[in-house]
């Protein structure tokens, strides 16, 4: 009996499974004809008849939905599709205005923002929404109660630290009202910074400057973002479902401001953590989109549904100079970080599109003033060279006065890629340099903590922007920063970074920041190795998917099935 | 019999009150600390706040104290990893899908594994015989973690017969039960036919051949009653272990259990979620430890625990 029944379960899946290998097959044969890639334009959305109707793979479970609390790039992503800032960016990464109705008026000094919003605006309960819901969020945020990790975006308006600082119940109140951040009327924000930043309009478009209703969320309590029924936005989507790490299903908000321009009715999340299986169930079409690495690549190398994303995050690695005082001297550290071939590594040991690194800020990554840093900035890491190396090493050990290292481990995550990428450097320093370092792969949480205890002689780390700025890459490596865990100085490097944070002419602040990066590279103080970009499968049926290299991880307002 | 309980209950008590004890204190020793990045990220002050909230700021014996309190109150704490989610919650909503797929693949064990251990003793040396065992072999010698992958991909991606993952009608079950009770079918088969043969030689069933009774009531009436009783001993020990040790399975066909959260809490220093799902777990273990000492006694009236009456 039960055979018979399991039988017949098969029976049907199968013919369903044939039904949907038809289905994908007249897709793949209307795709013949010439058209732009996944990431190509937006307004394609011809009205074919196709269903509006997305499945995706995602990662991870995003651990709550709270424009305040959130800190994963997963609840960065869902929360970009359920709720909406002032801006919105673009395939380009430009700001396109969202709530706002209009790019800001700024003004002559560059610190007050006066934007106004579109009229008629509701939230996806039909509630109003109005520029007090911007004033609420960002006094939520920086609230100490509420211990966002990422209220230090909000300190850019003038006033944040005083609210973050506050001791007692009427500081706080005192603070949040000199917050500067002002509904002047129902329909206008005006925003004032402590100084002038020219990436700032875009910065609107993150999350951490998303609006809040306050009656929904305090009536939420803790659970503010714990359940599909206690998030609430003003985004293209509404969360309908969410049953926690299995599915979250997203459906098209009609309430939305834009959603004539909304094209997906529909899009469901599986978490899919196992790869392998994601391959699976994307090449049985049961998925549009799946994540993917390594050796899972070489079958699709060189087809359209292969999509690399170049993010905003540089592998780089530190030498702890307490420890290890031979790694206080420059010649060293310039020494062991020559010996590596960062292009043998990318390419046969990443192999995910990432590449070696020129330096530590990224591509993609802005200047602060209009220009893509590592364009302006160049080249400034030292290059792969043997010869080179074995000769500074051996002036820089006598420099230091020792004969030889102490006992050397590399750490670094024990992912599948951290693993491989720790036995290539090893390997490295002992045929280049001769020098033995042992490898310790350890847990996230464990690798961390032990990083970020100086507890290390070299470590292998990973850092991702927080922001678009040059800024929040340099800023960790002033002396006593909690991220600065070699125990590197440099007054010239620090007086450069201090004074950019207070800069108000944007030119010389980025002419700051670029002389503040060449001292980091010229010092060996940290050694980039590579900028990272991970790869991903989507269906070419998927049309206007945009894959932001910092962030979200995706953008779903404009994608369209065809 | 009630004494006999009451006994227990106690001793199960004191067996959960020590796992508490020696997990919390063990993981106390991991290095690292709940809050990862974040703590990098926040001032000093909000991670004291943070901190208070969770009751580290205080010594570790007054964080046991309370957490031992808790726990005999029923509750777990709030996980680190989602803060909007209390442990109970995640128990509640993660462990439903290990259980069904814990039972389905038990189900599917036993009638599997006695039937080909059955076979076995029955045809005796015969090809029955080598190739039921065979087959028990494959199953101890191919861990699950090869399997399931190999069944997700050709089952499920290449012949495309059945889903190859994720949770949601009945032919999303058959595939990761059948990988999860392949160990098990093969530990059942080969404890069945041996319990078989040893009981085909005894007294009692020469008697009954002789008597002239037909082979099929020789083998229900008579070998079956007694060949089980070693099986459903270690049934109790199985079942915890099916549906606690559905990790490997759960990860590779996508299926919302608990065994993902447990690994997951151990790598991110979850301490509410680490000792709240060992507690979970250990009180499972010893409820069904519990249960089939119970159903021993039932099957077999010569071992029952009040003994004399």
């Amino acid at each position: 009996m039960k055979f018979k029944k399991i039988f017949t379960a098969a029976m049907a899946v199968t013919l369903a499974g044939t039904l949907l290998a038809a289905c994908g097959n007249n897709n793949n044969g209307a795709s013949s004809e010439p058209s732009g890639s996944a990431s190509g334009s937006a307004t394609t959305g011809s009205g074919t008849g196709s269903k509006q109707e997305m499945v995706m793979n995602y990662r991870a479970d995003p651990p709550a939905l709270d424009v305040s609390i959130a800190e994963s790039s997963a609840s960065f992503t869902i929360l970009g599709a359920v709720s909406e800032g002032l801006y919105r960016l673009d395939k380009d990464m430009n700001p396109q205005p969202a709530l706002a109705a209009e790019l800001p008026k700024i003004s002559d000094d560059g610190t007050v923002y006066t934007i106004k919003l579109r009229d008629g605006l509701v939230w996806a309960d039909g509630s109003p929404l109005t520029a007090k819901d911007f004033v609420y969020s960002y006094q939520r945020t920086l609230d100490p109660a509420t211990k966002a990790s990422y209220a230090f975006i909000l300190t850019w308006v003038k006033g944040g630290q005083a609210v973050q600082d506050a001791k007692d119940e009427a500081s706080l109140k005192a603070a949040k009202e000199a917050l500067g951040v002002k509904a002047i009327d129902d329909t206008t924000l005006e925003i004032t910074l402590e100084q002038p930043m020219a990436f700032f309009t875009g910065q609107l478009a993150f999350l951490n400057y998303y609006p809040q209703n306050e009656k929904f969320v305090s009536a939420q309590g803790d659970k503010s973002g714990a359940d599909a029924d206690k998030v609430l936005g003003a985004g293209p989507f509404v969360l309908t479902k969410w049953d926690h790490e299995q599915q979250l299903v997203l459906e098209k908000n009609p309430k939305y401001w834009d959603a004539a321009n909304v094209k997906l009715d529909k899009v469901t999340l599986n978490i899919v953590k196992d790869t392998a299986t994601g391959l699976n169930l994307y090449e049985s079409n049961k998925t549009d989109y799946a994540d993917i690495k390594g050796d899972q690549m070489k079958p699709y190398e060189g087809k359209p549904e292969l999509v690399r994303k170049s993010e905003l995050v540089t592998g780089y690695l530190n030498f702890q100079q307490t420890k290890v005082p031979a790694f206080a001297n420059v010649k060293v550290r310039q020494a062991l970080s020559m010996a590596i071939d960062r292009e043998g590594l990318v390419n046969t040991v990443l192999k995910n599109g990432s590449v070696a690194s020129t330096g530590y800020v990224p591509n993609g990554n802005s200047d602060g003033n209009g220009a893509e840093f590592r364009q302006v900035a160049g080249d400034t890491e030292v290059a792969f060279d043997v010869e080179k190396a074995k000769t500074l090493l051996a002036e820089g050990l006598k420099e230091a006065g020792v004969a030889s290292f102490p006992a050397l481990t590399v750490m670094g995550d024990d992912t599948e890629t951290g693993k491989k990428m720790l036995e290539f450097l090893v390997s490295q320093w002992k045929t280049n340099l001769g020098i033995d370092v042992a490898t310790e792969p350890l847990p996230h949480a464990t690798r961390l903590e032990k990083e970020l205890s100086k507890n290390y002689t070299i470590v292998s780390s990973l850092w991702g922007a927080d922001y678009n700025d040059p800024m929040t890459w340099l800023d960790m490596f002033i002396s006593g920063s909690s991220f600065n865990t070699q125990d590197w100085k440099n007054d010239q490097y620090d007086t450069l970074v201090k004074s950019a944070q207070k800069e108000l002419d944007v030119a010389k602040r980025a002419e700051s920041l670029k002389q503040a990066e060449k001292i980091l590279m010229d010092e060996a103080a940290i050694f980039p190795v590579y900028f990272r970009s991970s790869p991903f499968l989507v269906k070419e049926k998927v049309q206007g998917l945009i894959l932001p290299p910092y962030g979200p991880d995706f953008e779903l307002k404009w994608t369209s099935i065809k | 019999m009630l004494k006999y309980v009451l006994r227990r209950f106690i001793y199960m008590i004191i067996t959960l009150w020590v796992i508490i004890t020696a997990t919390f204190f063990l993981m106390k020793l991991l290095p690292g600390n709940p809050f990862g990045e974040m703590a990098a990220k926040l001032p000093p002050e909000n991670l004291a706040i943070l901190k208070a909230q969770y009751g580290l700021d205080k010594p570790e014996w007054q964080q046991y104290l309370k957490y031992l309190g808790n726990v005999a109150q029923g509750d777990l704490g709030v996980s680190y990893q989602f803060p909007t989610r209390t442990v109970i919650e995640v128990i509640k909503q993660s462990f439903p899908a290990s259980l069904e797929l814990g039972i389905e693949s038990l189900v599917v064990a036993i009638i599997i594994g006695l039937l080909l251990g059955i076979i076995a003793a029955l045809k005796h040396n015969k090809w029955q015989d080598y190739s039921s065992m065979f087959i028990a072999l494959v199953g101890i010698s191919v861990p699950s973690f090869v399997v399931a992958p190999l069944l997700s991909l050709y089952v499920g991606n290449k012949w495309g017969i059945l889903p190859p993952g994720l949770w949601e009608g009945p032919e999303h079950r058959i595939l990761p039960a059948l990988a999860l009770s392949l160990g098990t079918i093969a530990i059942l088969a080969r404890m069945m036919r041996a319990s078989m043969l040893e009981v085909s030689s005894l007294d009692y069933i020469k008697t009954a051949k002789s008597k002239g009774l037909a082979t099929s009531k020789i083998v229900t009436g008579h070998m079956l009653r007694n060949a089980i009783l070693p099986i459903v001993t270690i049934l109790g020990p199985i079942a915890v272990n099916v549906i606690t040790g559905t990790l490997v399975v759960e990860t590779v066909f996508v299926i919302p259990g608990l065994g993902y959260q447990f690994v997951s809490s151990i790598t991110t220093l979850d301490y509410t979620m680490i000792t709240g799902l060992t507690v979970f777990y250990a009180a499972i273990l010893i409820v069904v430890m519990f249960l089939t000492d119970i159903a021993y006694g039932l099957i077999d009236p010569r071992i029952r625990m009040s003994g004399r009456r």
